[in-house]
């Protein structure tokens, strides 16, 4: 018998490194490691879901409410858990356990205190003599809130989801052992911006109050102006997680049947997370969201909104933006200022074509300057001519160059005011000046004729009442400035052509943007639109929102 | 997805824009101004003193090989010199470059040869064509490049010089203002100056007279002694021209088609012979009509002047103008002078000339008798020098002035 | 979800307004000089006479229209005429606004690129003319509306503003004799004046979107008076053409109106060239006319093929438009198209709608003695 030849082993790590069995024992433990946290991790989120599921809960809610304290209060912990400011007040009414559950911070403690807590405490205990017999006789929430609170406002809850709501609003819930309903109590306090001023609608001579972020001292504001029943207040939620609340308020019998409808339709369409500013309300709301021109009118005055709302347009305050909406939205209604009613009629008038104007130059300016210069020098007298092209003769950029170099410059010029703290805006602004105005000139790079070219258009931009619109008008400039370099003065007649088109298309709930402006049927709308007639003489509402009542008197039943 | 299309469609569209260049871009100050033109024959500049040879090299620069090899005129541009800063102490502000052929549109792109940027006509002020030229070939041919072209601008002046063109172009005006333009504005002021005929010569006016086979008249400017002066009037028949008419002949033409503004009539005194009295004119109602009778055409002139004494160089002691007596026989001297004036306007216009000027009484003959235009129209050349004119003059003096 | 758009009705007025504007467009500058070679110095007569026939014209299809409240003429000439009649009245009638638009856009290529530019070709001119146009040919045809009216406040009182400062040129004595002499030349001339009143047509296809309450009588007295304004408009253009320049002037000149506009000086203002202020106070005048043009064919094929969009219809058109106006090479080309869309406009107008009143109150007077 021989030796066999066994056929060597060879070891399989030698070829193939990761098959070594180091290194295979270590990833087994590594496994067994993850294994063991996993199912930890899922007897954790096991016990939880357990405590909610204790209970039967139907689709939406996390949990129902039992007669049992205990149980509510495990729940509403494990709903709340981690979220330290929430405050949970147990104490005894009567013979019967209670719990106080509401947000530190926002709830107003002291007035907690005083209607809930002491009442409670006090007069359901067994030694007071003369509700003390009550303590047994707690049938249910309402009685207790008519009988024993002292709170000015207080809601029956049924459902958790509305009781957690009501705890995150800031209202303080109240649970009694025993029943199986909740109670909330409205009294809220938390810290908010003062009724201030303007921002950028500030008018000389009138109401100067603008609103600020809390829904429901901006439905005040508007509330202190009007006392009619027929305004009405309608509070939406939107915002899956922030719950954000829009109040959309109208005045019943003057708007067009269909419109708040609609307008309701369209906010509860909206399925975002989050709701933090007015714009994105209006972005879903409106028709055109490509255009550049704005299709609602943003304002901050309660004034403003209250006109618009007595001609039968449908305003919407949101809650944490003091930029309430105004819908429908018509270009003749974002040119108007208070200013404009404030002032004599002729003048008012005088200033309104003015800004008429102004939003022309704004656009075209710059295009109809380098057009001139470039492609039609003979349509200046020629002295003029003279002297521009010795101006220009200095300088050595081609004009459609400068003019965007210009546009670039001006642009981030406002774009840095606008972000800088108030300190440096001062200094800014010289050097500013100082840069644009002398020494671009001085270094030879652009010519003055163009510098005062382009003053002229900021500030023609700056004379616009609502900031969407200017913002609109300062970017169109820069196609326009494209197309006047390509075909001159033919080209800017195309653009203008354009826009108008553009702006004719544009419909905001129905109504027409610009086109109401020369619209013969709509000639009564005329008196308030470019120029503006004494109020004698505006005795009609506009037609154009089609108001049910076109007379701006009362009404005259009683 | 239809709409996108649709979208996507029209941009391409607008692309296709951009894909291409902008032809007629051209910065203003990449042009270079001409602000007045001249057109002589082309061998005119020979001055008196310079060598011959000399001369050639000069007219060899000036052009270049023609195919038809002859040259028939000489262009003139005044061009503009554009100033920078710091510079501002030169003399003149234009220069004068010229060439010789026989187109000129052929001329004016050659010189594109001796400037550094594109010749540009938009700002013509005036043309000016020297007589020479006007001998040799009618209006229409000089001035057809300056109808066509869509750059010239149909107010631009036109004169006649009986000299040289091109020295007119470089005269530098005392008061330093580019020379075409001040060359413009003096004939601007024809309506005060009535011995310059300028109410229709521009170039817009002279194309609607060369369509309409009217007689033309252009102002003459010439150069005496560096000082420049406007003076006679050009006279063409249809557009040949045929000669020069003096300035009290304008005057009396202007008073007779009443296209004057303010005019001064200068006459003798009545107490005072060999002393001037001077009538201003400030209104005046010139009525001329034509009448038919039995197939004869007369025509009648009727002025109405209304104006003030402006200058009154006689002797205080017998010239009172305080009396109505005296201003009547004033009022009665101008009239003569008037009519005297008129007359030797009719003589040199009508009987020496024999051009019905700017075809004004066949224009009034046609817009209010066009019966009997129909019936003279083609021998009216031979039947205008013997219709007689009536003449009828009434003078107001208004004013006596600040003092007696 | 409510319609909150109640603006798909017009008014008399407005009607009015879109007809003027349609009708008053490019051929004040491209066809005058025509005008006056053939009718010399009483081409403003021919106007006068050309106003009152075409404004017969547009009572008869008023009329024509009545008869079928609700209906354009794509719906009801195949009734009238039948099948294989109402496809060739519908053909012609489409035919006869694409040869206006392709003349016009040939001429506004022309003219524009003599006077505003250089160098640039006339395609180009065309091409982004045509792209605004489109642009608003596709919106519908509540914006058009809004948009005339707009054009009509603004583009035509400024193109009458810059008109009128060439008053300052006229010489009154240029216009006499004032009383026709050429009879016959008054008279053809007043028939070619089509192409300045052209486009009246719309009106066939405008009709069912007045409102059913305005009276027929109301209707003819508004469209009366638009056609009032539009025959005033051209008498103005005439007269101070023919004032400013003489016939001999205004025949040998291509487009007389831009002349007319060269010779205005405005002494101390910083105004020149007055001829680009009025080529561009023109172009919006153009634009109206060849966008409004163009959304009407599209509408008619739409109608005529049963579609429920004229968006694809005008896209369509887009390129056989574009094709149209390059091919037309030069003027005798354009005086031959014009000649032609002359004769067909004539013809539609004074022989096919009075013949469709004909036989449409033949067939409801048979229709109504039909039963019973």
């Amino acid at each position: 018998m021989g030796k066999e030849k066994y056929p060597k082993v060879m070891k399989l790590s030698t070829h193939i490194p990761e098959a070594s069995l180091e290194q295979a024992k270590k990833e087994l433990t590594r496994l067994k490691q993850l294994i063991a946290e996993s199912a930890e991790f899922g007897e954790e989120m096991g016990k939880i879901i357990a405590q909610l599921r204790q209970v039967a809960a139907p689709f939406h809610e996390p949990f129902i409410f039992t007669p049992v304290l205990a149980k509510n209060e495990q729940l509403l912990r494990v709903v709340f858990r981690d979220c330290s400011d929430i405050e949970f007040r147990a104490f005894d009414a009567g013979s019967h356990k209670a719990l106080l559950i509401y947000l530190e911070g926002m709830a107003d403690a002291a007035n907690l205190e005083r209607n809930i807590l002491k009442p409670l405490m006090s007069e359901t205990s067994p030694a007071n003599v003369n509700t003390g017999n009550l303590s047994n006789a707690l049938p249910n929430m309402k009685t207790i809130s008519e009988r024993i609170l002292g709170a000015a406002s207080v809601t029956v809850l049924t459902k958790a989801s509305e009781a957690i709501e009501a705890v995150m609003t800031g209202k303080g819930l109240l649970l009694i052992d025993g029943l199986a309903e909740g109670l909330s109590i409205a009294a809220v306090k938390y810290v908010k911006r003062s009724i201030s001023e303007p921002d950028t609608e500030y008018i000389g001579q009138g109401p100067n109050e603008a609103f600020n972020e809390d829904l429901a001292d901006n439905i005040v504001l508007i509330r202190r102006r009007a006392r009619d029943t027929n305004l009405k207040v309608c509070i939406l939620k939107v915002g899956e997680r922030s719950k954000t609340r829009i109040a959309v308020l109208y005045v019943a019998n003057l708007i067009k049947p269909g419109l708040v409808e609609e307008v309701q339709r369209r906010i509860g369409l909206i399925k975002v997370d989050k709701v933090l500013a007015s714009a994105k309300i209006e972005e879903f709301l409106v028709d055109h969201p490509w255009s550049p021109f704005p299709q609602s009118q943003t304002t901050e005055r309660p004034d403003k909104m209250l006109a618009a709302l007595y001609e039968g347009r449908v305003g919407i305050i949101v809650d944490g933006t003091p930029a309430s909406m105004l819908v429908p939205c018509t270009y003749n209604v974002l040119m108007q200022t208070p200013d404009d009613y404030t002032i004599q009629p002729v003048i008012a008038s005088l200033a309104r074509f003015l800004r008429a104007v102004a939003a022309f130059l704004a656009v075209y300016l710059p295009a109809i300057y380098v057009a001139i210069v470039s492609y039609h020098p003979g349509m200046l007298p020629t002295d003029m001519a003279i002297s521009v092209a010795e101006l220009r003769a200095r300088t050595p950029f081609p004009s459609f160059l400068e003019a965007l170099m210009m546009e670039i410059l001006l642009e981030l010029f406002q774009e840095a005011i606008v972000r800088l703290p108030k300190k440096l805006a001062g200094a800014a602004s010289m050097v500013g000046g100082f840069v644009i105005g002398n020494t671009v000139v001085q270094a030879g790079l652009i010519n003055p004729l163009l510098v005062v070219v382009i003053a002229t258009t900021a500030i023609a931009s700056y004379s616009m009442p609502s900031y969407s619109f200017s913002v609109a008008l300062r970017w169109l400039r820069i196609p326009m400035l494209f197309l006047a370099s390509m075909l001159g003065l033919y080209g800017v007649i195309l653009g203008i052509l354009a826009v108008t088109i553009h702006a004719c298309s544009l419909r905001s709930f129905g109504e027409s943007f610009l086109g109401g402006m020369f619209n013969v049927d709509l000639m009564a709308d005329w008196k308030d639109a470019l120029v503006r007639f004494p109020e004698t003489t505006l005795k009609k509402r506009p037609k154009e929102f089609g108001a049910q009542d076109q007379t701006r008197g009362g009404e005259q039943d009683g | 997805m239809a709409k996108q299309r649709i979208f996507g469609c029209m941009i391409l569209l607008c692309l296709s824009l951009f894909l291409t260049g902008c032809w007629d871009r051209r910065e203003l100050q990449d042009r270079s101004f001409v602000l007045a033109v001249g057109i002589d024959t082309a061998d005119a500049g020979n001055k008196p003193g310079v060598k011959p040879e000399q001369e050639l090299e000069v007219k060899r620069t000036e052009t270049f090989v023609q195919p038809h090899d002859s040259k028939r005129y000489r262009l003139s541009l005044q061009l503009l010199k554009q100033e920078t800063s710091g510079n501002k102490k030169q003399e003149t502000k234009t220069y004068v470059i010229s060439n010789t052929g026989d187109s000129l549109f052929e001329m004016v792109r050659d010189m594109l040869g001796q400037n550094s940027k594109s010749l540009w006509f938009e700002h013509v002020q005036v043309i000016i064509i020297s007589e020479a030229v006007l001998k040799q070939v009618g209006l229409s041919e000089v001035l057809d490049f300056f109808k066509r072209d869509s750059e010239m601008r149909s107010r631009i002046k036109i004169y006649v010089t009986p000299g040289d063109a091109r020295s007119l172009l470089e005269y530098s005006p005392p008061s330093k203002e580019a020379g075409g333009i001040y060359l413009a504005d003096l004939v601007r002021l024809h309506t005060r100056n009535n011995h310059v005929i300028g109410m229709r010569t521009d170039l817009g006016f002279i194309n609607q007279y060369l369509d309409n086979q009217s007689n033309i008249l252009l102002p003459q400017i010439q150069m005496v002694d560096k000082v420049v002066k406007l003076g006679d009037t050009a006279v063409f028949k249809r557009d040949k021209f045929v000669g020069y008419a003096d300035e009290y002949a304008v005057a009396g033409l202007k008073i007779m088609f009443g296209t004057e503004k303010s005019a001064l009539i200068t006459a003798e005194c009545p107490n005072h012979p060999g002393h001037q009295v001077v009538f201003e004119l400030f209104r005046h109602d010139t009525i001329l009509t034509p009448h038919v009778e039995d197939g004869n055409i007369y025509f009648t002139v009727d002025i109405t002047m209304y104006g003030n004494v402006g200058e009154l160089q006689g002797d205080l002691e017998l010239d009172n103008t305080m009396d109505p007596q005296y201003i009547h026989k004033l009022e009665d001297v101008f009239a003569e002078e008037i009519k005297r004036n008129v007359l030797y306007a009719e003589k040199i216009f009508k009987k020496e000339m024999r051009v019905d000027s700017v075809s004004k009484f066949a224009y009034k003959l046609k817009a209010h008798e066009p019966d009997t235009w129909e019936k003279v129209k083609d021998q009216w050349d031979e039947l205008y020098p013997e219709i007689p004119l009536v003449i009828s003059v009434n003078i107001f003096i208004k004013n006596i002035g600040a003092h007696r | 979800m409510a319609n909150l758009e109640v603006k798909t009705h017009m008014s008399a007025l407005q009607l009015a307004i879109v007809v003027f504007v349609t009708c008053a467009g490019a051929q004040i500058m491209l066809s005058l000089r025509s005008l006056i070679a053939e009718a010399g110095q009483e081409a403003w007569i021919s106007v006068l006479f050309g106003g009152v026939i075409f404004y017969v014209a547009v009572y008869l299809m008023l009329k024509l229209g009545k008869n079928y409240p609700d209906e354009t003429i794509v719906e009801y000439a195949p009734r009238i005429f039948g099948r294989v009649g109402g496809s060739i009245v519908i053909f012609w009638f489409n035919l006869l606004f694409f040869l206006q638009i392709i003349a016009i856009f040939y001429g506004v290529g022309k003219v524009i690129t003599f006077y505003m530019f250089d160098r640039t070709p006339p395609e180009v001119v065309i091409l982004a003319l045509l792209v605004v146009c489109t642009y608003c040919a596709l919106q519908d045809f509540g914006t058009i509306l809004r948009l005339q009216q707009i054009m009509f406040f603004v583009a035509y009182s400024m193109l009458m503003v810059i008109w009128m400062t060439s008053i300052l040129n006229l010489q009154p004595e240029n216009l006499l004799p004032l009383w026709p002499i050429h009879i016959k030349e008054v008279v053809t001339g007043g028939f070619s004046t089509w192409s300045l009143y052209g486009g009246y047509e719309c009106v066939l296809l405008l009709l069912p979107l007045v409102y059913r309450q305005v009276s027929f009588a109301n209707l003819a007295k508004v469209v009366g008076g638009a056609f009032g304004c539009l025959t005033l408009v051209f008498v103005l253009f005439i007269v101070i053409i023919i004032g400013v320049l003489t016939v001999d002037n205004a025949k040998s000149v291509p487009y007389p109106v831009l002349l007319v506009i060269r010779s205005v000086e405005l002494p101390g203002t910083f105004i020149e060239r007055l001829e680009n202020y009025l080529l561009l106070a023109w172009i919006p005048v153009v634009f109206d006319t060849l966008a409004a043009q163009m959304f009407f064919m599209g509408q008619v094929c739409m109608r005529q093929w049963h579609y429920l969009d004229h968006r694809p219809w005008v896209l369509l058109l887009v390129p056989m438009i574009y094709v149209g106006s390059i091919m037309i090479d030069n003027q005798q080309v354009y005086d031959a198209v014009s000649n032609f869309t002359m004769w067909a406009g004539l013809i539609f107008s004074f022989v096919v709608v009075p013949l469709s009143l004909i036989l449409s109150w033949r067939q409801k007077r048979e229709a109504g003695t039909g039963c019973g």
